[in-house]
């Protein structure tokens, strides 16, 4: 049984089907890229995946435990774990804050508790702050865990999403558009530790991506996406050739 | 100088109790984007609360307070997931226009009740008065002992909001609901427990004030919720500290222009409330935010 299955899973916004009969189904440990021309409905999809919409259609499953109308942080909590495509980190907030709210499931005190300082209280809190660097480092934003999240140059900041993403505590990583806006170094950098933390936590990651290079290198299977429809699906040998990709990027030859 | 050290005295125990109301005002403003115009009356709660708690089990100040803050709390998380709750994903005004109505019922339910009516009562004195003279100022165990309280709960709820993890939730939620779900937070409990908190500072507000001004009736979370409200303005709506800066200033505004004239102290609120507004729309500690186009 796949780790995460969606089965035919549609959304309608008013007259839009901005996407149908979405198929996934995600193995332990695997990496699937979704690529598609921008409106495709990848993102929408990553939305349904992550609970923010409720399909209109079909059903997810995680385990084999349908998902479908629960609420997003329930997602969070049975491990799916997401990042954005256009930021959003808790800005007003610092690096080590943005972390420490994401670690919701560890921390379980009462505010009475709070109020009163109690040894489990304080216990709670040092473990969260601990948990907090210990990610913080992996992602190399130690240094930073002071600074206000809006603070942090561009690349950080797509870094943090990530370390908030991961102190979840997820199974499953939805990373959008991870590299979006980055310079060739950070690209690198970013490939290099996506497959870190990919090793560490025993992730499985599903990512949008519209950088090839990246998508061609990381991927283990591609899913490609038009106006909301699947159109391929593959290895990325097999989608770098494929005629109806290839269509959905450039457009059709003109005939003459 | 005596006399300035006298009414600034005064003033800082009325802005202490002007900033515990506030804070409700600015925390709801914060996390939901509601002025929740039924806040004043959590006050007229609480001190009905305390009141009944004095008289009728003939509890001490302490539990009457701890009682008070409870039930109002928990009067503010029922009214939120009663009256607003339904309203979040629809235009603001519907929830403000129902805050309105929540404040209507407030007032007018206990004032239909036999034993609460429309008639002002007496607040019983729950902690002995002693007085004092310090320096040529004349102050008393009362007054004193509500202004550290007061001071006690703002550091608390400061402690709260920057140390804790419903705090950083609470953060993390005014900030951005979806990101925050997504994050796993429960944005349904933590609205929740900011609506207990600033009901039950609320409700202390309310029962410090019946403390030093002894009469209360049900209208008496007009007045001060719309002054309270003022200093939330004042202060920067949505920031915590600045309620608690805003809160005071109006206090100690309030009662030096008292001292001039009375009828003066009654309006002082509103005129700050215009200048701040002319001068400094987002409030002291707010930030103007320019709208993205």
């Amino acid at each position: 049984m796949a780790l995460l299955d969606v089965a035919n899973v549609s959304i309608q916004f008013g007259g839009l089907k901005a996407v149908s009969d979405f198929n996934l189904a995600l193995e332990q440990g695997e990496l699937v890229a979704i690529i598609g021309p921008n409106g495709a409905g990848k993102t929408t999809a990553f939305n349904m995946i992550t609970g923010l919409y409720k399909p209109t259609t079909g059903d997810i499953r995680l385990n084999g435990e349908s998902l479908v109308g629960l609420r997003p942080n329930e997602f969070t909590a049975r491990g799916i774990a997401r990042t954005f495509q256009n930021i959003r980190l808790f800005n007003e907030m610092t690096v080590l804050d943005n972390l420490k709210a994401a670690l919701t499931l560890q921390a379980k005190y009462s505010l009475r508790e709070a109020l009163l300082r109690t040894r489990k209280f304080l216990k709670i809190e040092d473990e969260i702050e601990d948990r907090a660097i210990e990610i913080l480092k992996i992602l190399r934003l130690d240094a930073k865990i002071d600074i206000l999240a809006k603070n942090l140059p561009y690349g950080e900041q797509r870094r943090l999403e990530i370390a908030r993403a991961l102190a979840t505590n997820p199974r499953i990583l939805l990373l959008d558009e991870p590299v979006a806006g980055m310079n060739p170094n950070e690209i690198e950098e970013i490939i290099r530790l996506i497959a870190e933390i990919r090793e560490s936590f025993k992730l499985t990651i599903l990512l949008i991506e519209h950088h090839m290079n990246v998508v061609m290198t990381i991927a283990d299977r591609i899913k490609v996406l038009d106006f909301g429809q699947t159109i391929a699906e593959g290895a990325p040998d097999e989608i770098q050739n494929n005629p109806k990709v290839i269509e959905a990027y450039l457009g059709r030859r003109g005939r003459k | 100088m005596e006399t300035f050290l006298q009414l600034l005295i005064y003033g800082l125990q009325l802005g202490s109790i002007y900033a515990l109301i506030a804070l409700g005002y600015t925390m709801v403003y914060g996390i939901i984007g509601l002025i929740n115009f039924a806040h004043g009356d959590f006050l007229m709660v609480g001190a009905f609360v305390a009141l009944f708690a004095v008289t009728l089990f003939g509890l001490g100040f302490v539990p009457a307070l701890l009682i008070s803050m409870i039930i109002t709390g928990l009067l503010g998380v029922s009214i939120e997931r009663i009256a607003y709750k339904p309203l979040r994903k629809r235009p603001r005004l519907s929830a403000l226009i129902t805050a309105i109505g929540v404040s209507i019922v407030l007032e007018n339910f206990p004032r239909a009740l036999p034993f609460i009516g429309p008639a002002p009562r007496p607040f019983p004195q729950m902690i002995p008065m002693v007085k004092f003279n310090v320096l040529g100022v004349s102050t008393n165990s009362v007054q004193l002992i509500m202004i550290a309280l007061s001071v006690l709960l703002m550091v608390m709820l400061q402690i709260i909001v920057t140390k804790t993890q419903i705090g950083r939730k609470m953060r993390a939620v005014s900030l951005d609901k979806d990101a925050a779900s997504l994050m796993g937070i429960n944005v349904n409990s933590v609205i929740s427990v900011t609506f207990f908190i600033g009901a039950s500072l609320a409700a202390a507000g309310g029962i410090f004030y019946a403390s030093t001004y002894p009469m209360i009736d049900v209208y008496m979370g007009i007045v001060l919720g719309l002054k309270a409200f003022i200093a939330a303005v004042l202060g920067g709506i949505g920031n915590i500290p600045g309620a608690m800066v805003g809160g005071i200033i109006m206090g100690i505004a309030e009662i030096f222009a008292t001292s001039i004239n009375s009828d003066l102290g009654y309006g002082i609120g509103f005129v700050i409330l215009i200048f701040i507004l002319l001068v400094r729309p987002a409030g002291i500690m707010g930030k103007f935010t320019i709208e993205k186009v």
